[in-house]
């Protein structure tokens, strides 16, 4: 599907919209629009003249990605970047791609510890924990918002906390950053000795697992399933951050997890149910859809 | 009182740069181009090319009347004649080596100079000479505001009657409240904060009026001293300190001026800037195209921040519509009278037959409000992005960040996919619906207060032809102003040019509002 002339952005943009329109690829001409976009130095396509001519070298580059697209690689891995508010950070499969409801949660973070740190106005160095780091976008839009934090970022991929080092670098908060590539499923000594954290945060995999198979083949054939599988119930690892979180956490500390909008109905009954639990049940959240999505919890006593 | 005439001068001996420094101030139709005798008819020819078609004029009596005084200044001869020629004039200015001071010199006067032989004879000048060779965009400036400021106090002079009663009558209230202020002691709080607040908001204005007063009275004694002197040295003095008492009594004026016609509340306001290509197709949206990289241009020219909400291009490279904030000083200040239907008339790169097509495009300029401004409940709104269906989350991996805010009381919307951040896409969305339903609030305000104002801003200006662009005429007409602008590629570039027109739709505005004001006034005497 080579070309071997100049096109225009236009023609470019019409011939692969048809195909991936064709071969039923979801979001087929916003693909197409991002990978030129891409191409020209550019990220959206209103930035790009639709007149403007595409040389060979960038025709063959645009053709590689546009098949890439074909196979269902998601478009974040094509490009090897996407923007998580105001950053723009590397991408790279296997490792989970942050959802716009994450950016909701790093927001939300964001503000409620702005706040606190207006009312305490303490200005000693505060540390954070981010359980399952992926792209380490959390972490490291929360660090370079706090110039105060040091955070550890765990995950169980190595891949992932590679990344998350380069993402560090790219916005240089790696000074703050320690990651640790680690199962927190099994006992984690290194954890307890980097302890206490006065803010845990964690994106943790959320979907029950009969569902994950039958996602969209983007997330089920690209994405790292253990980024996305949470267990019968999808709380496998939400009982187990729970349970961390108790030792982990400082007194008053909080801890907030973006979830499934069926959790946090979950979440309270099993702290209802547990009476010696240290945690307190503080708030839901709910995302721009209204739904149900980030359970805040406060460490109450030790 | 200072008499002003609307025309300034130029004198010039035969340099190009005279014709470009008329060019720049732009003030084409009140000046008057004199030249050498022998140059003048080519000068004047090639200017009606170049520049002013239809502003140099035909050969009436004054025109002639110049060219022969001007025969006469370039043989070394000053006569008197030409002394009566310049006298109506307020603004001279040269591009010349220097110009007889004797014939310029009069205390009502600023005359501004280019060349190297001012240096020396400074002192003989009027003001505020600079020497500076050519025409440089500094001294261009500064004989603008003199033209703008002799403007200005040429208007004050209509109303003067009236302006001298209303003076006075907020040096009474001004008076009644000190001495209300000073008795009052346990009266409700609420209305002490009046007072006060009116107090505040008169005492600048008083202290100016009071301190014109003296120079009034000052220029009177010296009058009386001139007249009654028969020693010619006291008599130059007393002159030379009267001349000083008028250049301060202009400067006065200019800033009791600036007083009494406050600034809008929302001036100061970052603005979101829409632009929609109307009547003409394609045409229509090159046009857009072009005015969006003018507005551009200008925005980074005065440092301000300029971010492209969004842009929906066409086919052919214009724009069906487009949408920008800017922030930054002053920003809707001098964006507002931008709102409004604009006209193109051209021959269309994409007319073959040569015909002239007529275009439009709208321009809507919203005030960003501040977040006190405008508040809004989480509950009144509704988000739609393309996450709506399904479970959302870790489920589904989506790339179309577009964002659409609507606010359900009042069924305004704003859409938004500047970037690939969707929670960035929501909160320029927001902003710009903030913006909406401010204007929309401004506009009500606006109604209530039922003006007459020529120059009108908000959504009654949004639907009204302000401004038409003749390329083939190379003429820009602003339909609020009275004078034509030229050189529509320069003034396409978004620099002075452009400026120029938007300090005199401001200048127009405040004169308009001083008048409302007084006649607000005089009515409520009836």
């Amino acid at each position: 599907m080579s070309s071997c002339c100049s096109a225009s952005v236009e023609k470019v943009l019409r011939k692969w919209t048809k195909i991936l329109t064709a071969a039923d690829i979801p979001e087929a001409k916003q693909s197409v629009e991002l990978i030129i976009s891409h191409v020209l130095g550019h990220k959206m396509i209103h930035e790009v003249s639709v007149s403007r001519m595409l040389n060979v070298t960038e025709l063959t580059r645009v053709d590689n990605l546009c098949e890439q697209r074909l196979t269902r690689v998601p478009v974040q891995y094509i490009l090897g970047e996407w923007d998580f508010i105001d950053l723009t950070l590397k991408m790279r499969s296997p490792v989970f791609i942050p959802r716009p409801e994450t950016e909701n949660l790093a927001e939300i973070i964001h503000s409620h510890l702005r706040e606190l740190e207006f009312a305490t106005s303490v200005n000693q160095p505060r540390r954070m924990l981010e359980i399952g780091c992926g792209s380490g976008a959390l972490s490291v839009y929360l660090l370079s918002k706090l110039r105060e934090f040091h955070a550890v970022a765990v995950d169980v991929s190595a891949e992932a906390c590679q990344l998350t080092r380069d993402n560090a670098d790219l916005l240089e908060v790696d000074d703050r950053l320690t990651v640790l590539n680690e199962d927190i499923m099994s006992d984690s000594p290194s954890l307890e000795e980097l302890s206490p954290f006065d803010v845990l945060v964690s994106n943790p995999p959320y979907i029950p697992c009969d569902e994950v198979g039958e996602l969209e083949p983007e997330v089920t054939r690209h994405e790292d399933h253990r980024a996305l599988d949470g267990g019968v119930d999808g709380l496998d690892t939400v009982r187990r951050i729970l349970h961390m979180a108790s030792s982990l956490v400082t007194v008053g500390g909080s801890i907030w997890l973006e979830v499934d909008s069926r959790h946090p109905v979950m979440i309270q009954e099993l702290l209802n149910k547990q009476t010696d639990t240290a945690l307190r049940y503080v708030k839901t959240w709910r995302d721009f859809e209204k739904r149900d999505r980030i359970c805040q919890l406060e460490k109450v006593h030790a | 009182m200072v008499t002003f005439s609307w025309s300034s001068l130029k004198l010039m001996r035969s340099s190009w740069s005279s014709l470009k420094l008329l060019k720049e101030i732009g003030y084409t139709r009140r000046s008057f181009c004199i030249g050498h005798a022998e140059k003048n008819d080519r000068l004047i020819s090639s200017c009606k090319k170049a520049y002013f078609s239809d502003t140099i004029h035909k050969k009436t009596s004054d025109d002639s009347c110049a060219r022969r005084q001007i025969k006469k200044l370039a043989i070394g001869k000053i006569t008197t004649d030409l002394k009566k020629f310049l006298q109506p004039f307020s603004v001279l200015a040269s591009v010349t080596n220097g110009v007889k001071t004797s014939i310029v010199r009069s205390p009502e006067r600023c005359v501004y100079g280019t060349g190297f032989p001012f240096r020396g004879v400074e002192s003989l000048f009027v003001n505020r000479i600079r020497c500076q060779r050519g025409v440089e965009p500094l001294f261009v400036n500064r004989i603008r505001c003199q033209i703008r400021r002799a403007y200005s106090t040429l208007t004050l002079s209509i109303e003067r009657d009236i302006l001298d009663d209303y003076l006075s009558f907020l040096v009474c209230e001004y008076d009644t409240l000190s001495s209300s202020l000073v008795g009052e002691h346990g009266e409700g709080w609420s209305k002490s904060r009046e007072i006060t607040d009116r107090f505040r908001q008169l005492t600048p204005i008083v202290t100016m009026v009071r301190a014109l007063s003296e120079q009034k009275e000052l220029i009177q004694d010296l009058d009386s001293l001139i007249a009654g002197s028969d020693e010619s040295e006291m008599k130059s003095m007393a002159e030379l300190e009267k001349k000083e008492c008028l250049d301060k009594m202009a400067e006065l004026e200019e800033e009791l001026f600036e007083l009494l016609v406050p600034d809008d509340r929302v001036d100061k306001n970052d603005i979101v800037l829409e632009m929609t290509a109307g009547v003409g197709g394609q045409e229509a949206m090159l046009f857009t195209s072009e005015m969006f990289d003018m507005y551009q241009n200008y925005a980074q020219s005065r440092g301000w921040d300029f971010s492209v909400i969004s842009l929906d291009h066409s086919d052919l490279g214009g724009l069906r519509f487009a949408s920008a904030s800017i922030s930054g000083v002053d920003v809707y200040k001098v964006f507002k009278f931008e709102g409004g239907v604009h006209r193109v008339q051209r021959v269309p790169k994409t007319e073959r037959s040569g015909r002239v097509h007529t275009s439009t495009m709208s321009v809507a300029i919203l005030p960003q409000p501040t977040e006190i401004d405008i508040s809004l409940n989480p509950k009144d709104l509704q988000i739609e992005t393309c996450r709506a269906s399904g479970k959302g989350g870790q489920h589904v991996n989506t790339t179309d960040s577009a964002v659409r805010v609507v606010h359900l009381p009042t069924g305004t919307f704003a859409e938004c996919q500047t970037g690939r951040s969707q929670i960035k896409n929501k909160e320029i969305a927001l902003n710009v619906l903030r913006s909406r339903l401010y204007t929309k609030e401004l506009e009500k305000q606006m109604s209530q207060t039922a003006s007459q104002r020529k120059l009108q801003v908000g959504s009654k200006g949004r639907s009204e032809k302000i401004r038409t662009y003749n390329y083939n005429q190379d003429r820009i007409t602003d339909h609020r102003l009275s004078n034509n602008f030229y050189n529509i590629p320069q003034f396409m570039l978004g620099g002075m040019e452009f400026d120029t027109m938007i300090q005199e739709l401001l200048q127009t505005d405040k004169v308009e509002m001083l008048k409302q004001i007084l006649e607000d006034f005089r009515n409520s005497k009836k």
